[in-house]
């Protein structure tokens, strides 16, 4: 116990509040749109396909989901510290 | 929090800007006239005197999408599509009948004819009906409005990749926010455990 020193910072403690909301939203936003668009993008694609009317809007959310793994993607090289909290 | 509210107030911006947008410009317009003319018929159709040219030339409309829509609550019918009769309509401005009233947006700013099965089958009409056709040549460059409608793919394009920017920009600014104000990264309670002994 003697070598191991207590992390100045753990989680979200001694965040400043603007900080911690901006991490809050930073995540809800996240989250809701990956979760939201896990669902939404196929189903739109695919109602796009289906639908000859429709047909010409499918290339969109093929846009949307491809941008999204693209983020994704660039989210990946983030600082490993920054993303062992990002993921905690 | 400032650049959350950036990004999401660029981001309604811009799906606001694509929904006026959307409006105008005539998707459905390249079918028997060309892009041109497709714009000229929003214009037509936003000028409000189609049913004018319907009645005048007895043209009719099929036009789906937006603009045929507009046009038939106008006082167009079924038969040719908007964008031919604003041809027509273009025409007949320059005929020895006279021009036609410009509607709020005054008339169509593009002279140029169709180029699709429609126009052609309407080609006799203008040469023997009550209107004949003006011997010049079409003045307005096709260029603007052809530029005007890939401005808006573009934006459509955009606007369908906003949202992963905008979760991109939030994600980083939350990188450079940390850093600002903390000056180091907190440390995850994995990282915490790994330096237990």
């Amino acid at each position: 116990m003697a070598t191991w020193a207590l992390p100045g910072v753990l989680g979200n403690n001694g965040f400043p509040t603007s900080l911690s909301h901006h991490g809050e939203w930073s995540w809800t936003c996240v989250s809701t749109l990956i979760g939201g668009s896990l669902v939404a993008v196929p189903t739109l694609i695919l109602v796009s396909l289906v639908v000859r009317r429709w047909r010409r809007w499918a290339i969109l959310p093929v846009i949307h989901g491809l941008t999204l793994l693209a983020a994704w993607g660039l989210m990946l090289l983030a600082l490993d510290a920054f993303l062992h909290w990002w993921w905690d | 929090m400032a650049t959350y509210l950036a990004l999401q107030g660029s981001h309604v911006a811009a799906l606001v800007a694509v929904g006026m947008l959307h409006g105008d410009v005539p998707w459905d317009a390249g079918g028997a006239a060309d892009a041109a003319v497709g714009a000229a018929a929003m214009d037509a159709v936003v000028g409000g005197d189609i049913g004018d040219v319907d009645r005048r030339m007895g043209a009719r409309v099929r036009c789906g999408g937006p603009s045929g829509a507009a046009a038939r609550e106008l006082g167009g019918s079924r038969g040719v599509r908007a964008d031919v009769r604003v041809a027509l309509r273009d025409r007949l401005a320059r005929s020895p009948s006279g021009p036609l009233r410009g509607g709020p947006m005054g008339p169509a700013k593009i002279r140029a004819g169709g180029t699709g099965p429609a126009a052609t089958r309407l080609q006799p009409k203008l040469s023997t009906g009550r209107a004949s056709p003006s011997p010049e040549p079409p003045e307005t460059p096709l260029k603007p409005v052809k530029a005007r409608r890939m401005n808006t793919l573009r934006l459509r394009f955009f606007a369908a990749m906003l949202p992963g920017l905008s979760m991109l920009g939030l994600f980083y600014s939350l990188v450079l926010d940390m850093r600002w104000r903390l000056g180091r990264f907190p440390e995850s309670s994995a990282t915490t455990a790994s330096r237990l002994p």
